[in-house]
């Protein structure tokens, strides 16, 4: 009985080795995060991890860089007319998809044209302005505008760009990964296989692509591991079973710094931990927050310092309603305001306002951003020291979410990023269009927004910018800014060639090992 | 026995209606739009009305219920909202990841369990009997979850023997399936041990000693017989619950079973993936009680099918 039994495991086990000898060393770069894909649609798709993976297979026709600087990528050039409504860029050539097809102006064409034909589309959201997209001649095309748009450099940096005839002969099923069927792009890697349920995604190195030059990268395949489970992910890498791990939960950042062989690199993003308060009066209940007294009054009771110090692991109070790294900031201006222990600031501000101490309904989502919990906990004593009576509900983002777009709180906690480090897609978004139910109305604050929109001129919209933020920072509404977000990461020590955007859209595309 | 499983599946289809009607209700009931989520946060308001429209979520709740159990009769679990594939194809893609964790998971569990039980049975008060006590407080007091990050730091992190996390072959399965035998090992062993020594309290074990029939076969052949009754009700109920979805042990081993994919559902406000995979569970679920009635019957011919 014994002698089976061993004869049996010693089978098993000698049977699970045979697949890993069969195939032949592979160089791997095997990176994790704790967000799973769900779709391979690069225009149907809105999250920092789907931008990140379309960038391996995907390129566009400008990109981003470290610095937040537009460099060319697909275009070689570009220009606009003087009424800023005809964009015309000159295409790069000899380039092809992963399916032979060849990259010119059909290509450019036909993604614009399925973000003007397919509104449902996330990514067609950002493009309201997008009229047409015209071939020039094979290497040249103009996209033109219904109204100027500054951003659109930022915008197109994460609008991959798709093969025309494969788009037309497929449509969606483009997208999907299924046998031989996978999505194509001009990009440095493939993709090889999605695992479905686990998210997890593998991509092999594009010999043919143009852009390598003399640095091809040392790696064949790149895997992405969907792992939501913190620790797990910290042990992985110690393990060696993952090269690098986004998301870093901030109590092992610090012991992974005195590891041997890894690097911890801190980002601080473009992405800010704010305050939204609700102003409108609705039903004829009574909205505090729609006294600006009321705003100020959270303004100067919250701790900035204290949170980032001890709380948040990390980042940098906010002084202004964009962080640092984004297109608007104005150093001169910015400052943290003042918060004191006696809350005398805050307690002045609150005596302005007929507020008698009804319940303020202060919504929090869980699990969005590193240590929100404890965050929204700190807020509630600071409103609580000045005066507020507080109700705090931690819920589900599901639920956060559908209460938030219905107007049901006085006061929330969120995370939302500057994507490409422009405030555009932001501001119209959640200020303009008020996606939040905010229901603060500014004119001068809209019209502000809508000059910062139209101009094409960096150096004129950059002050349009600046004075825009200056009033949102006076009246400190609709959304007040508390801390600036840190991104921990850590990897491999001979990993290179990393390109990490201030607004956590990570290009692992040009990844190498050191020699 | 063929009118009997007959009768079983009959009463099947009934837990299975009650099931579908109650997650058709709790999911109704959670707050949390699936088309605001599709849509992040780019949607206006009548965006997101339109397209709950066009995903059916404003039509009458029986209306909707009953278009959702048309397509289950008919064979179509429906169609996932997020992953834009059909659940039955998502769910078909993580079903043998999670049967073979739950597979390995009750093999281990078996082969630890059922010879330490037994020998503390018999040798009740010696050692063995002293030590498989103590693995069973152990077993049942440790959670899965920290075992797991134990193994994981033992074996993948310091020796570096197995892989830390991810699906494949015997290395990959071993550290997420003994944490999660471990209870049900320490379940088994105590149970067995205890069966054991009221069945070798029996008359009729003395008067099979004094037959002058070997230990060996008493043990085996008239002991183990009655003893083991109850381990295999307690067997059919864990496999049921592992299929369930070893949830938080999928998660920490990143193992891409139903139960990541249960949380990722529910997380999503997938309604119709939480639905289908409710009801393939317990499809599934009800199916192994029935197995597990069979043995009994098989087992114990006290017990008959009528």
């Amino acid at each position: 009985m014994k002698r089976i039994l061993s004869i049996v495991i010693v089978a098993l086990l000698v049977i699970s080795t045979i697949p890993a000898l069969a195939q032949p060393a592979e160089v791997t770069f095997v990176f994790a995060a704790p967000f799973k894909i769900t779709l391979w649609d690069p225009q149907n798709e809105n999250k920092t991890m789907s931008y990140a993976l379309s960038k391996l297979t995907y390129n566009t026709l400008v990109a981003l860089t470290e610095e937040n600087k537009i460099v060319p990528e697909l275009a070689t050039e570009w220009s606009t007319s003087e009424d800023g409504l005809v964009w015309t860029f000159k295409l790069r050539d000899g380039i092809n998809f992963h399916n032979g097809e060849v990259f010119d102006a059909d290509s450019v064409v036909a993604t614009m044209q399925r973000l003007i034909d397919r509104p449902e589309l996330v990514q067609a959201s950002f493009w309201k302005t997008l009229k047409a997209a015209e071939k020039v001649s094979d290497y040249e095309v103009n996209i033109v505008l219904s109204e100027p748009w500054g951003a659109i450099l930022t915008q197109l940096c994460d609008t991959p760009i798709l093969p025309a005839k494969a788009l037309t002969e497929k449509g969606d099923n483009l997208f999907i990964i299924e046998g031989d069927n996978k999505p194509v792009g001009t990009g440095p890697w493939k993709v090889d296989k999605w695992l479905t349920t686990s998210g997890d995604a593998e991509f092999v190195r594009n010999d043919e692509y143009w852009g390598w030059g003399d640095q091809k990268s040392n790696i064949d395949r790149i895997i992405y591991r969907a792992v939501i489970e913190d620790t797990s992910r910290v042990n992985g890498l110690r393990a060696g079973d993952l090269h690098m791990i986004d998301a870093v939960p901030v109590e092992e950042a610090e012991k992974l710094q005195t590891e041997n062989g890894i690097t911890v690199r801190d980002i601080l993003g473009t992405s800010i931990i704010h305050m939204g308060f609700r102003t409108e009066p609705l039903d004829g209940e009574y909205r505090v927050f729609n006294d600006i007294n009321a705003r100020l009054a959270v303004h100067h009771a919250i701790d900035r310092a204290g949170i980032v110090e001890f709380v948040a692991g990390g980042g940098q109070p906010s002084d202004w309603p964009c962080p640092s790294t984004v297109l608007g900031y104005d150093a001169e201006k910015a400052g943290v305001p003042e918060w004191t222990e006696d809350y005398a600031l805050a307690k002045e501000y609150l005596s302005k306002t007929d507020y008698s101490g009804q319940t303020i309904r202060f919504i929090v989502p869980s699990g969005v951003f590193a240590r929100s919990k404890e965050v929204a906990q700190v807020i509630e004593s600071n409103l609580t020291e000045a005066g507020f009576v507080v109700n705090m509900e931690i819920m589900e983002n599901a639920t956060f979410q559908s209460e938030r777009a219905s107007g049901n709180y006085d006061l929330y906690l969120q995370r939302y990023p500057f994507p490409g480090g422009d405030p555009d897609s932001v501001v119209t978004l959640r200020w303009l269009n008020d996606a939040h139910k905010s229901g603060y109305v500014n004119e001068e604050l809209n019209n502000k927004i809508m000059e910062g929109k139209r101009e094409s001129d960096p150096v004129k919209r950059e002050q349009l910018l600046k004075e825009m933020f200056a009033i949102a920072w006076e009246v400190q509404a609709p959304h007040m800014a508390v801390y600036q977000q840190v991104t921990t990461v850590a990897y491999r020590s001979d990993i290179q060639g990393l390109v990490m955007r201030a607004d956590n859209v990570f290009d692992y595309s040009r990844v190498y090992y050191a020699k | 026995m063929l009118k009997f499983l007959a009768k079983r599946l009959w009463h099947t289809v009934f837990v299975l209606i009650g099931v579908t009607m109650l997650t058709f209700l709790l999911l109704k009931m959670t707050s949390g739009s699936p088309a605001r989520l599709l849509l992040a946060d780019t949607a206006t308001e009548a965006q997101v009305y339109a397209k709950e429209v066009e995903m059916g979520l404003h039509d009458p709740l029986y209306k909707q219920y009953f278009r959702y159990i048309w397509g289950v009769v008919r064979g179509d679990l429906g169609t996932s909202y997020f992953f834009k594939v059909p659940n039955a194809q998502l769910i078909g893609s993580s079903l043998p990841a999670t049967g073979y964790l739950t597979m390995m998971a009750m093999l281990i569990a078996l082969i630890l369990a059922l010879p330490l039980g037994i020998i503390a049975g018999v040798k009740r008060g010696s050692f063995v009997d002293l030590a498989a006590m103590f693995f069973a407080l152990l077993g049942q007091s440790v959670s899965g979850v920290v075992l797991g990050l134990i193994f994981m730091l033992v074996f993948a992190v310091n020796l570096k023997w197995l892989p830390s996390m991810g699906y494949g072959g015997l290395a990959y399965v071993i550290m997420p399936a003994t944490s999660l035998a471990m209870q049900m090992a320490a379940l088994v062993t105590r149970m067995l041990r205890s069966g054991m020594v009221d069945v070798l309290q029996e008359d009729y074990i003395t008067a099979t000693y004094a037959k002058g029939i070997s230990q060996w076969e008493i043990v085996t052949k008239y002991a183990l017989r009655n003893a083991i009754l109850p381990v295999i009700t307690i067997v059919g109920l864990q496999v049921g619950t592992f299929l369930g979805g070893a949830i938080v042990t999928e998660q920490i081993f990143a193992w891409p079973g139903i139960g990541s994919l249960t949380v990722q559902a529910i997380g999503n406000r997938d309604f119709s993936l939480v639905q289908s995979i409710l009801l393939v569970i317990s499809a599934l679920f009800v199916g192994i009680n029935l197995i597990v009635d069979v043995i009994y019957t098989l087992v114990d011919p006290r017990m008959s099918f009528n």
